[in-house]
C-alpha cells in the first residue's frame, strides 16, 4: 500500500481537472492511499473528488493577510504555514506529485523531500543547489506551457499523466455526489422533460452556464439571450440557466430570465449539488469555468465557448462529444483582459447556433463564419487532442501542432505516430508547410553545428567562449519560433539550465552530450518530415529499417 | 500608558452610572442607554453584515450591550473584542457591578501597543477582518493610542520574528543565523545556490506564496 501526496496549489478548475489523474492512479493501483494538498479556499473542490483519502490545506489568504499588513509580524503567517505542513509530516510519503508545478508547490515538495529523504517527487522540485530538477522531459514541456499556450500540442491532463508516468484510465464516478441531490435532480429533470408537452419525446435539457470568473471569458449577454431564445423556441431543447449561490450571479440570472418573462428554469447550485445537476442534463453550454471541468468528470458533453485567456489547447473539454468554439487560434489574444468586442457578437451568435444545431444533428454540416472555428476533442494514443472541424484556422499552425504532438511523443515514448494522417489532408498548403519547416531546420542545424564547433574550440581557446555563448543565444532564440524544433529546443535549454557540473571539463562533456542529443532529435524530426506525402508502404519499410516500433 | 488617569463616577438623571475622566464624560450624562442604542443603530448595516466586531473603548459598556443586542438578532454566533488601554476604566467597570458575557466578549488591555500584537488570539481575530467600531468618547480620550495602534509597524528583525515562531526547527534555524531582517534573508535565500536545511525550502515556499499575485487573488 503506497501513500501518495498530490500538491495542487491552483484553483477550482485545475483541482477538478486533477480528478482524472487521481482516478488513473487509483485504477492502476487500487491499494494506494491518495491525499491532496490545496489552498484552503479551494478545499471544496478537492473534497468532492473520489478516491481522495485526506485533503490537507494551506490557509493562503490568511498568510497573505498577515504578510501584506505591516501591523502584523511575518511570524504569524510562517506559523500558519508550518502548522499546515506539519500535518503532512505525520505520513511517510512514498510518492509526492507536484501537480501545479509552480514555485510555491515546488519548494513545498522539496521541503517534504528534504525532511523525509526517500520518497519520489514526480514533478518539478529544487535540488540543494537551488536549481529546478525535472522528473522527466514531459515535465519540461509542462513547465513551458505558458510559452506554448497559443498552439500547445498537449493538454494539461495528458501532460500530468505523462509527467507522472501514469497510464490514463477512464472510469465513471470521479466525483462524489450527494444521494439526496441525485434523487432530487433526477426527479426534477425527468419531470421537466415530461411536462414540456410542446417538445419532442427525446427533448434535450441544455444547461447554460451564464458567468465565468472573468469578464474576458464570459459569453456576451446579447449572445446568451439570443442563444437561449433559440433553445427555448426549439421543440428539441429545454434551456436551464445555471448559476452559483453568489449574489452577482443570482442577479445576472434574474436579469436574463426577465427577458423571457421569468419563464425559464433556473438552477442554483453549489459545487456539491452541481455534480448532480450535470449528471441529469444532456449538454451544457459554458465558457471556460469549473462547470466545464466538472462536466468532463460527469461525462456531460459541453459546447464550450473559449474566450479571452481561456487556454484553448491546454485545458478545453476532453469529452469526445464536446465541441469547442474559439476565435481563430492564430489571431486570438490570450492576454486580453477585455470582454469580447461587440463587432464579434453577430458572428458568435451564428457560430453558437450552428454548433448547437450540429450537436443536435451531427449529420448537418457545420458552417462557421469567420473569424470563428470549432474544434472537437479526439482521443489518440497519447490522450486527447483538439481536431478542427470547421471554420477559420491557420492550416500551417495546425500542421505544426499535430506533427509536434506525434514527433515529441515518438521522441519521449518511442511510440511512432501515424504520419499518413498528413497524407490524408489534400490541402495544397501542406507541401508549403513541409518546405518551410525544412528551411527552418536548415537554419537551426547550421546554428547547432556552429554551437558544437564553438564548444570544441572552447576546450583549447578561451576566446571562443564568447562565440559559444553567442551560438547558444541564437539556438535559444530558435526555441521561440513556432516550428517543430521548438519542443526539442526547450527540452535542451531546460536540461542545460539544470546542469551542475563540478568543473569545466565535465561541463563541456555534459553540454556536448546534450548538443548531440538535440542533433539526434532534430534528425528524427527531419526524417519524419521527409515521410510526409510518402507512400505508407515505404514509410513502414523505413520504420523497420530504423527499428522504430509502431503500437 | 494611561496610569495617571483619575476616574470619577457620575450618576445620571436616569440613575445610570458613567465614568468621567479628565472632564470627558465617556457616556451621555443624561441617558447613556438611549445614546448607546442610537449609536448602535447607526452601525446596524455593518453589524448585520459582520458577526465579528472590534470595539475601541470599553467605557461602562452601554454601547457594547447595544451592539451585542444587534449581533444577537442577526447572527447565530458572534464575537466582540474590546481594546481598552486604560486599566482603571476596566477596574471601575467591574467595581461598579457591570459584567460581560465571556463566551462572546473579551477585553484586552496591555501596557504597550506591541503587546497587543504579540497576542495570538487578538491578531487572529483582527486578520479575520472584523467590523471596527470606535466608541467616540473613548477614542477622544485616548486618540494617540488608537491612532498608533492602527499604524503599528511590526518588527521584521529576525530575533523578534523568532520570538513568535512556534515551530521548533524553524525557531532553531533563526537562532543559528546572524542577526538581520527577514525580508533581506528571504531575498538572499532566493538567490542562494546552496540549500542547507529543510527550513530554507520552507522559507522560500513562504516567500513564493506571499509574493505571487500580491492582491491575494488567484485568477481563474
Amino acid at each position: 500500500m503506497s501513500d501518495i501526496l498530490i500538491v495542487n496549489l491552483k484553483r477550482h478548475g485545475d483541482i477538478l481537472q486533477m480528478s482524472h489523474l487521481i482516478n488513473s492512479i487509483h485504477e492502476n493501483n487500487p491499494s494506494s492511499n491518495i491525499s491532496v494538498l490545496v489552498f484552503d479556499e479551494f478545499k471544496k473542490s478537492a473534497s468532492i473528488i473520489n478516491h481522495v483519502k485526506k485533503v490537507y490545506t494551506i490557509p493562503r489568504k490568511k498568510i497573505i493577510s498577515y504578510h501584506k499588513n505591516d501591523i502584523y509580524s511575518d511570524a504569524w503567517g510562517l506559523n500558519k504555514l508550518t502548522e499546515s505542513l506539519s500535518s503532512l509530516e505525520k505520513t511517510t510519503w512514498d510518492r509526492v506529485v507536484n501537480y501545479s508545478n509552480d514555485r510555491s508547490s515546488s519548494y513545498i515538495c522539496s521541503y517534504i523531500d528534504f525532511q523525509q529523504g526517500h520518497g519520489e517527487i514526480a514533478g518539478t522540485s529544487f535540488n540543494l543547489e537551488n536549481n529546478t530538477q525535472n522528473y522527466n522531459d514531459w515535465q519540461i514541456i509542462y513547465n513551458n506551457t505558458t510559452d506554448l499556450i497559443s498552439n500547445s500540442a498537449f493538454n494539461i491532463n495528458d501532460l500530468t499523466h505523462l509527467m507522472t508516468d501514469t497510464a490514463p484510465v477512464t472510469a465513471e464516478d470521479k466525483l462524489k455526489t450527494n444521494a439526496n441531490h441525485n434523487k432530487t435532480a433526477f426527479k426534477n429533470f425527468n419531470q421537466i422533460r415530461k411536462i414540456n408537452q410542446n417538445k419532442t419525446n427525446d427533448v434535450q435539457i441544455v444547461g447554460v452556464q451564464l458567468k465565468s470568473s472573468m469578464a474576458s471569458k464570459d459569453i456576451p449577454e446579447e449572445v446568451l439571450v439570443n442563444t437561449i431564445k433559440k433553445l427555448h423556441e426549439d421543440s428539441r431543447t429545454i434551456p436551464i440557466l445555471l448559476h452559483s449561490p453568489a449574489e452577482d450571479e443570482k442577479e445576472y440570472t434574474e436579469r436574463i430570465n426577465a427577458e423571457f418573462g421569468k419563464k425559464l428554469i433556473t438552477v442554483e447550485s453549489d459545487i456539491i449539488a452541481l455534480t448532480s445537476v450535470l449528471i441529469n442534463i444532456d449538454v451544457v453550454i459554458t465558457p471556460d469555468t469549473l462547470t466545464k471541468h466538472m462536466a468532463d468528470n460527469t461525462d456531460t458533453p459541453c459546447i464550450e465557448v473559449s474566450l479571452g485567456p481561456a487556454p484553448l489547447f491546454l485545458q478545453s473539454s476532453i469529452n469526445q462529444r464536446s465541441l469547442v468554439i474559439t476565435l481563430n487560434p492564430d489571431t486570438r489574444n490570450y492576454e486580453s483582459k477585455e470582454a469580447l468586442s461587440p463587432i464579434h457578437f453577430d458572428s458568435l451568435n451564428e457560430t453558437l447556433n450552428n454548433t448547437i444545431e450540429h450537436f443536435l444533428n451531427p449529420s448537418i454540416e457545420l458552417d462557421i463564419p469567420g473569424p470563428w472555428a470549432v474544434f472537437k476533442p479526439v482521443k489518440d494514443r497519447i490522450g486527447t487532442t483538439l481536431m478542427p472541424i470547421a471554420g477559420s484556422i491557420n492550416d500551417q499552425s495546425e500542421y505544426t501542432r499535430f506533427f509536434t504532438r506525434g514527433i515529441v511523443s515518438q521522441m519521449l515514448t518511442g511510440i511512432s505516430f501515424d504520419i499518413t494522417a498528413f497524407n490524408d489532408l489534400d490541402n495544397p498548403n501542406l507541401n508549403q508547410w513541409v518546405e518551410d519547416q525544412k528551411q527552418s531546420f536548415t537554419n537551426i542545424s547550421r546554428t547547432l553545428l556552429n554551437t558544437i564547433r564553438a564548444l570544441h574550440q572552447m576546450k583549447t581557446d578561451q576566446v571562443n567562449t564568447n562565440t559559444f555563448v553567442e551560438c547558444l543565444d541564437i539556438l535559444f532564440d530558435h526555441s521561440k519560433e513556432e516550428t517543430l524544433a521548438r519542443i526539442p529546443l526547450l527540452i535542451f535549454k531546460s536540461r542545460l539550465e539544470s546542469l551542475s557540473s563540478i568543473n569545466k571539463d565535465q561541463g563541456v562533456k555534459e553540454v556536448n552530450e546534450l548538443l548531440f542529443t538535440l542533433k539526434n532529435d532534430i534528425q528524427l524530426i527531419i526524417n519524419e518530415l521527409n515521410k510526409v506525402g510518402m507512400d505508407e508502404e515505404i514509410a513502414e519499410l523505413q520504420r523497420t529499417a530504423t527499428g522504430e516500433t509502431n503500437v | 500608558m494611561y496610569s495617571n488617569f483619575t476616574i470619577n463616577i457620575k450618576e445620571t438623571r436616569s440613575g445610570d452610572r458613567i465614568p468621567v475622566i479628565n472632564d470627558i464624560h465617556l457616556h451621555s450624562a443624561y441617558k447613556p442607554v438611549s445614546e448607546a442604542e442610537n449609536f448602535a443603530d447607526l452601525k446596524r448595516e455593518t453589524l448585520e453584515a459582520n458577526s465579528n466586531v472590534l470595539i475601541f473603548g470599553l467605557g461602562f459598556g452601554y454601547h457594547l450591550r447595544a451592539i451585542e443586542n444587534i449581533l444577537k438578532e442577526n447572527h447565530k454566533s458572534y464575537r466582540i473584542i474590546v481594546i481598552e488601554p486604560v486599566k482603571a476604566i476596566i477596574d471601575a467597570f467591574y467595581e461598579n457591578g457591570f459584567s460581560i458575557d465571556d463566551d462572546h466578549i473579551q477585553v484586552y488591555n496591555f501596557e504597550t501597543i506591541e503587546e497587543y500584537y504579540l497576542t495570538e488570539d487578538l491578531v487572529e481575530f483582527m486578520v479575520s477582518k472584523p467590523a471596527v467600531i470606535s466608541h467616540p468618547s473613548s477614542f477622544k480620550l485616548c486618540q494617540d493610542f488608537y491612532t498608533s495602534f492602527m499604524k503599528h509597524n511590526a518588527s521584521t528583525n529576525i530575533s523578534d520574528v523568532e520570538a513568535l515562531i512556534k515551530s521548533e526547527p524553524l525557531k532553531k534555524y533563526f537562532e543559528n543565523i546572524e542577526q538581520g531582517e527577514l525580508p533581506q534573508l528571504l531575498r538572499e535565500l532566493s538567490q542562494t545556490n546552496r540549500i542547507e536545511s529543510a527550513e530554507e525550502f520552507l522559507l522560500m515556499s513562504y516567500k513564493e506564496i506571499v509574493t505571487t499575485n500580491s492582491t491575494g487573488e488567484l485568477n481563474e
